[in-house]
């Protein structure tokens, strides 16, 4: 009865609870955050107090100093610290409901199609015990095939690809539901990783994640370029031979060079996917191609390398990034519609 | 619009063109550069008549609004365009075209189970209905079965038993209980004349009764003085068991060579003709195979 009531003083929300960012889509209103997975946490008296979340923590990370730590709470698309990203749900929820106390909203959330039971509990209880009223999750392909505008419903194939920060998930859907799924932990997370990795080993300097990721946008490519180099870009970080900090530039060709393992790993995901894939859908994506979604489709000739890895068209969806979450909004304001996406744990 | 013949490649197109932007600025680029739509299509993997769509300004033929995108958009790249400005341009004109994927989630069709409200509705009228209507049709017969004229014969007779017996109701159930083995009532309950319509003159003759055996039959009953249960048997055969209630009579019936068995030989009165007999054992002891014979029970000192 409570619940009801404070149902009422609610925004329903969708939340698209990524490694690297969480877009909250509110009922009837739309994308109202966009913000990245960091939470900020100080120690004060022995007890672990949140000091920031979102954009702020997120300036944080890799300069706190001993009692604050900036922490991301969401590892390989599911939840690392249960306790951090209960807090940050709860900042979220808040921040939607303008700091208003009462606010129990009826949430979705989207979940890594290769997530685990215990995972997919673990989003959930983490939601609840945010305050949410009732939470349904939602599957990351299913997501983001419904925000790029696929005919998911039709008796057609469609693929998706959503490259996201900690998992690549690759899906063919027809009738309304998923027909092959399959989830890779290969995502920006791994692309940063594989940066770092590069210029350690090859400049004997080491950048943080903040650096690498930054490296990934400006210059990051999925091959090399034609002729040349490619644009470059300085980088700074701390020499491991001297220890003192140093400059150094950096070319796109290297990039492309370091980003090659992530790469070639998403690449075999969508090639046995599409070994799984039953010979009539299999004509209709010869036919159509693949739908690139998440921030992973914004490298640089991603869709390039796919095209000629796979010999199928492939396209880019519309504003990739906001894909799983327009597509977790469209369940929330069609949920009757579309409840039978919906899953929950109980 | 006009007609209009170009050059693809190795094929020649004649057709109808749109007087559409973005189809003309590539088409028009790509001629500019010397390409050939084919070898485009071999290149970015896209079918070639979707291609020739894009430059036609078919663009209800794309698959779709996610596809359509895509596709303008590696193609305007392939150009050597800026793909977000083609795609921008791509999406004011499909504005009115732009078809948006109808989420119509297939539901399966129940196959048994629980019908609809509505359905449910309908055969409960349905019913209603029926009922109805066999009510109407069925209650004048059913009345006259009820009301069926007894026939004069029969009327005597009734009356008859009821007058001289003035038994109570509970007595009548345990009569019910041993009418299978009773022959019906004899010359004295049955008038006459009546017998005579109905038999033959001879065999009234031979089969009616002496004159001394026109007299009343002894009576004889058991009443309860308080609840007791009794087993009227004939034979090895069991007539009848019951639990009399305090104040219950049970008339014995007519046929002889019944024999009686209580669990409270005390607790029942022996009744011949009204008279109370000398009680057929102490309270609270079984009393079996006691011959419910008049001559058996001796009237109390």
């Amino acid at each position: 009865m409570f619940s009801r009531l404070t149902g009422w003083l609610s925004n329903d929300m969708a939340i698209d609870l990524g490694t690297a960012n969480t877009l909250v889509y509110v009922k009837g209103r739309g994308i109202v955050l966009n913000e990245p997975s960091v939470v900020a946490l100080a120690e004060v008296r022995g007890r672990k107090q949140v000091l920031a979340v979102g954009n702020e923590a997120k300036q944080m990370l890799g300069r706190t100093p001993g009692n604050i730590h900036a922490i991301r709470p969401l590892r390989d698309g599911v939840i690392a610290d249960f306790e951090v990203a209960e807090e940050m749900i709860k900042h979220f929820i808040r921040k939607v409901h303008n700091r208003r106390s009462f606010a129990s909203p009826l949430v979705i959330v989207c979940v890594p199609s290769g997530s685990t039971a215990v995972e997919r509990r673990a989003i959930q209880e983490s939601a609840e015990a945010a305050g949410a009223r009732k939470v349904y999750l939602i599957e990351e392909p299913m997501a983001a095939a419904i925000g790029a505008g696929l005919p998911v419903t039709e008796p057609t194939g469609s693929m998706v690809v959503d490259i996201g920060g900690g998992t690549t998930e690759v899906a063919v859907l027809s009738l309304g539901g998923i027909v092959y799924a399959r989830s890779v932990r290969v995502g920006g997370d791994m692309m940063d990783e594989a940066i770092i990795n590069y210029i350690r080993r090859h400049h004997n300097l080491l950048v943080g994640e903040g650096s690498a990721e930054r490296i990934k946008k400006e210059i990051g490519c999925a091959c090399p370029p034609e002729q040349g180099d490619g644009e470059t870009m300085e980088i700074k970080g701390r020499d491991l031979m001297n220890g003192v900090p140093k400059e150094i530039v950096i070319s796109q060709r290297q990039i492309a060079e370091s980003l090659a393992e992530p790469v070639t790993a998403i690449i075999d995901a969508v090639k046995v996917a599409l070994e799984h894939t039953a010979p009539e859908l299999a004509a209709d994506i010869v036919d159509k191609g693949i739908v690139l979604t998440g921030g992973g489709a914004m490298l640089h000739n991603l869709d390039f390398v796919l095209r000629h890895a796979t010999g199928l068209p492939v396209s880019i969806a519309d504003d990739p990034l906001s894909c799983v979450a327009l597509g977790t909004g469209k369940a929330l304001e069609e949920m009757k519609k579309l409840r039978n996406v919906l899953t929950t744990m109980y | 619009m006009f007609q209009r013949a170009f050059s693809r490649g190795q094929t020649q197109v004649r057709g109808e063109f749109k007087d559409t932007g973005v189809g003309r600025l590539l088409c028009a680029t790509r001629m500019r550069l010397g390409k050939d739509l084919q070898y485009i299509a071999q290149v970015l993997h896209i079918r070639y008549t979707y291609l020739v769509a894009i430059e036609d300004g078919r663009y209800e033929d794309l698959p779709g609004q996610a596809y359509a995108l895509g596709f303008v958009r590696a193609y305007a790249d392939h150009l050597g365009l800026d793909g977000d400005e083609v795609v921008r341009r791509f999406k004011e004109e499909t504005t009115g075209l732009r078809r948006k994927a109808a989420l119509d989630f297939p539901i399966p069709t129940p196959d048994s189970g629980i019908p609809s409200g509505l359905s449910l509705l309908g055969a409960v009228l349905l019913g209603m209905a029926v009922y109805g209507s066999w009510y109407a049709i069925t209650r004048p017969t059913r009345t006259l079965a009820l009301v069926q004229e007894v026939p004069t014969r029969l009327t005597a007779p009734k009356e008859q038993p009821v007058a001289e017996s003035g038994q109570a109701p509970t007595e009548a159930t345990a009569e019910e209980a041993a009418a299978e083995n009773t022959p019906p009532p004899t010359g004295p309950t049955v008038p006459t004349d009546t017998a005579a319509d109905t038999q033959p003159p001879e065999q009234t003759a031979t089969l009616s009764p002496p004159p001394e055996s026109t007299e009343p039959p002894d009576v004889l009953e058991l009443r309860a003085k308080v609840d007791s249960w009794i087993q009227v048997r004939k034979g090895e055969s069991i007539l009848l068991t019951k639990l009399l209630k305090k104040g219950d009579t049970y008339r014995v019936p007519e046929p002889h060579g019944l024999t009686l068995m209580t669990a409270n030989a005390g607790s029942l009165d022996v009744l011949v003709n009204g008279d109370v007999m000398a009680p057929l054992g102490d309270s609270n002891t079984v009393a079996s195979g006691i011959p419910l014979e008049v001559d058996h029970f001796k009237p109390t000192e």
